[in-house]
């Protein structure tokens, strides 16, 4: 070999070297950076709570008696305790990264706990607990104490008085609960209307369908809806989904379900083209055998064909969740962007990826939120594809 | 393989010194400009600011090369662009930018309650004419919301928002004998919050509190700008689908955005604050300085510390 080819052959080498890093170094950019922003915001109650925050207003009689309870020693240097009121609160950050104050402590003789609900004096439950954040402590006869000047003027502020007029506080806000579930509901609701057909037009095009020109036409353009860009699934989301189900439905706008359709037309392909897939590996052998035991061909199709490509379906349906996790140019138009906790599958919702787009859209944007919805987004994701290739490996074996 | 790992290793070592290099901020720079659009309650409120009105709703009078971009855009651009400028509202200011002087006068929430930080704009309110609501609870709760405004209650989550409040007397619970229909259950009713983008957050903030207090009434937000908020109440998309309730505009309302008697007022005052990269090495800024520069005065930096 001449030199000048090593040398065209070395170079030939390190370019394939360079692209393939590229990509790795880009995806582990990707993570470093969702890592970097959003770590510090998860933890499990982030996931539990509500995103918008539940406010009260507690009102007191005349305090007669207040708490004797000493500084607990569980109480650390942050906490900043008042023995007259008998409560201790903190200096924190909310999930936008605001400063707020949070209780921490509420002692059991405390006379907090003599509080009544203001807006609902029937509200016999009412009290201020561990967790809840305190926005302002107003008084009678002076200015209130806010959360922005921070916990130590307010408790002096408290301490001060024996008399205030109010306590607004409220439960900590910004978790992704709702989102959360309704991410479940769109992927519960899609995959009830997706699978079926997509797993019958599979089974029509491998096992029924004469094989013709019509049935490749039919073939092609279900593959052609696989290159359909998912914002234009959401424009027709928009103009027949959505009046669709306000028409029939309870739901006026957007909902859950036109969501649902929607993704539902996206992964139709998906689904139509893995199942076929595992469809065609099938040996014809079963189906000799089973014809020759004197099934007819529905039989052979449904009881023994269907069941020996179930780990088939099961990858496509994996592969589908995935997918609708993923989706949200499609479901901006069609399940709208409001951030909700009740979830209702009639009303206007978020899938966690259009959280996500409505936190990057806010004034400011709230990064670090988003990040650590990315986060979770991708487990979720990485679990799943996991799965398909345990899945896939199995299948694979046993065929 | 062995060779692929290398190659990632120096290259992502090569990115991370890329992302930390400091280098000296050089002051012959060309300092290149961040505006808002002209629908910006924010940018009319600067240009005021800076005796520079003529420039608020005329991008030809800016310096050429400047950037339009949104609150956001512009306080991300100015932590990465070392030689850029541009203004946000005091209420989104954080300390991954500088945020300037402004007459000597630091902007902090504390200088524009006593009044010596000068950069400021009104945030505004307006709902709909009072004989065009769908019916008499939505206008009684709209009323009671406006009224919940002006009391030290609706000033102390103003405040607590980074705005700064007018002066108020009285208690919503001084008031609130006057809005029965706070006390009857509203939580099938829906209130829409619409107009200026720069008191969204605060607008949240108000009615996440006073929702509680008047009937658990659903608030819904959707803003969009400071010309939404009369158009959408008042003006030629009230009845459309992007209807709104109340509107709200960070500026004050132009000649032709004169509501019906009783429906309009202010709310609280904001401060704008001129933010640059965190490695400049100015501080301080005047008006004349501003105008200088957004006018194309000033091309360089070294022109402006002189």
């Amino acid at each position: 070999m001449s030199n000048k080819r090593k040398k065209f052959d070395k170079l030939l080498q390190t370019i394939t070297y360079v692209s393939s890093s590229i990509g790795v170094l880009i995806l582990s950019l990707i993570v470093i950076f969702v890592i970097k922003n959003g770590v510090g915001l998860i933890n499990w109650d982030l996931v539990t709570n509500d995103y918008h925050a539940q406010f009260y207003n507690g009102g007191i009689e005349e305090v007669t008696t207040f708490s004797n309870t000493p500084r607990p020693a569980s109480l650390d240097d942050e906490d900043i305790y008042s023995d007259k009121w008998g409560i201790a609160v903190r200096d924190g950050l909310d999930r936008e990264g605001k400063p707020i104050v949070e209780v921490t402590y509420v002692a059991e003789d405390s006379p907090l706990y003599l509080m009544y609900d203001k807006n609902n004096i029937d509200n016999l439950d009412f009290k201020i607990e561990v967790e809840n954040v305190i926005s302002s402590i107003k008084f009678e006869n002076k200015p209130s104490a806010l959360s922005l000047y921070g916990a130590e003027n307010m408790i002096n502020d408290l301490n001060a008085e024996n008399q205030f007029r109010e306590i607004v506080f409220s439960s900590l806000g910004g978790g992704i609960r709702g989102s959360l579930i309704t991410t479940l509901y769109t992927i519960g609701l899609t995959l009830i209307i997706a699978l079926p057909i997509g797993i019958f037009t599979a089974i029509y095009l491998n096992e029924f369908a004469k094989k013709n020109r019509f049935t490749r036409i039919i073939r092609s353009m279900i593959e052609m809806l696989t290159g359909v860009p998912s914002i234009i699934f959401g424009l027709m989301g928009l103009a027949v989904f959505v009046p669709l189900t306000t028409k029939y439905t309870p739901a006026d706008g957007a909902n859950l379900i036109s969501g649902s359709l929607t993704l539902a037309v996206i992964l139709l392909p998906i689904i139509i083209r893995s199942t076929e897939e595992s469809l065609k590996v099938i040996p014809d052998d079963f189906r000799f055998a089973s014809l020759a035991l004197g099934a007819n061909n529905s039989q052979t199709t449904f009881k023994v064909v269907l069941p020996s490509a179930l780990p088939g379906i099961l990858t496509a349906t994996l592969l589908a969740i995935g997918r609708v996790i993923g989706e949200s140019a499609a479901l901006i138009f069609a399940i709208g962007t409001t951030i909700k906790d009740d979830i209702s599958i009639f009303g206007k919702s978020t899938t966690l990826a259009v959280h996500i787009w409505s936190l990057l859209t806010d004034e400011p944007a709230n990064i670090e939120l988003a990040s650590t919805i990315s986060i979770i987004i991708l487990i979720i994701v990485l679990i799943l594809n996991i799965s398909v290739k345990l899945l896939s490996k199995k299948y694979l074996k046993r065929a | 393989m062995k060779k692929i790992i290398l190659l990632l290793v120096v290259l992502l070592s090569g990115s991370l010194v890329a992302c930390s290099s400091n280098d000296d901020w050089d002051s012959t720079k060309n300092i290149t400009l961040y505006t808002r659009d002209t629908s910006s309650g924010t940018r009319a409120g600067f240009m005021e600011g800076i005796e520079f009105a003529e420039a608020a709703e005329d991008n030809s009078l800016l310096a050429s090369g400047y950037v339009i971009k949104d609150n956001t855009g512009i306080l991300t651009s100015m932590e990465t662009d070392e030689y850029g400028i541009g203004y946000i509202s005091l209420a989104s200011l954080t300390d991954k930018v500088k945020g300037l002087q402004f007459d000597g006068v630091n902007p902090t929430i504390a200088n524009v309650v006593n009044n010596t930080y000068g950069l400021k704009r009104p945030f505004n309110y307006v709902i709909r004419s009072l004989d065009d609501f769908a019916n008499e609870t939505e206008k009684e709760i709209t009323l009671a919301f406006v009224a919940f405004l002006q009391t030290s209650d609706g000033a102390d989550i103003i405040t607590n928002e980074g705005a700064i409040p007018l002066d108020s007397t009285s208690t919503w619970d001084d008031i609130k004998g006057n809005y029965e229909i706070c006390n009857q259950d509203n939580s099938s009713v829906t209130i829409k919050f619409g107009g200026s983008d720069s008191i969204e957050k605060i607008a949240l903030a108000l009615t996440e509190a006073f929702a509680p207090q008047c009937g658990n009434f659903t608030p819904e937000h959707d803003h969009t700008g400071s010309s939404d908020g009369f158009k959408r109440t008042q003006g030629s998309e009230k009845d459309g689908v992007n209807y709104k309730h109340v509107g709200f505009a960070s500026r004050p309302f132009k000649d032709s955005e004169l509501g019906s008697e009783g429906t309009q007022g202010q709310l609280a005052w904001d401060a704008i604050v001129a933010i640059v990269h965190l490695n400049n090495e100015i501080t301080n800024v005047t008006a004349e300085d501003l105008k200088k520069i957004y006018s194309g005065e000033y091309a360089t930096w070294n022109q402006l510390i002189g």
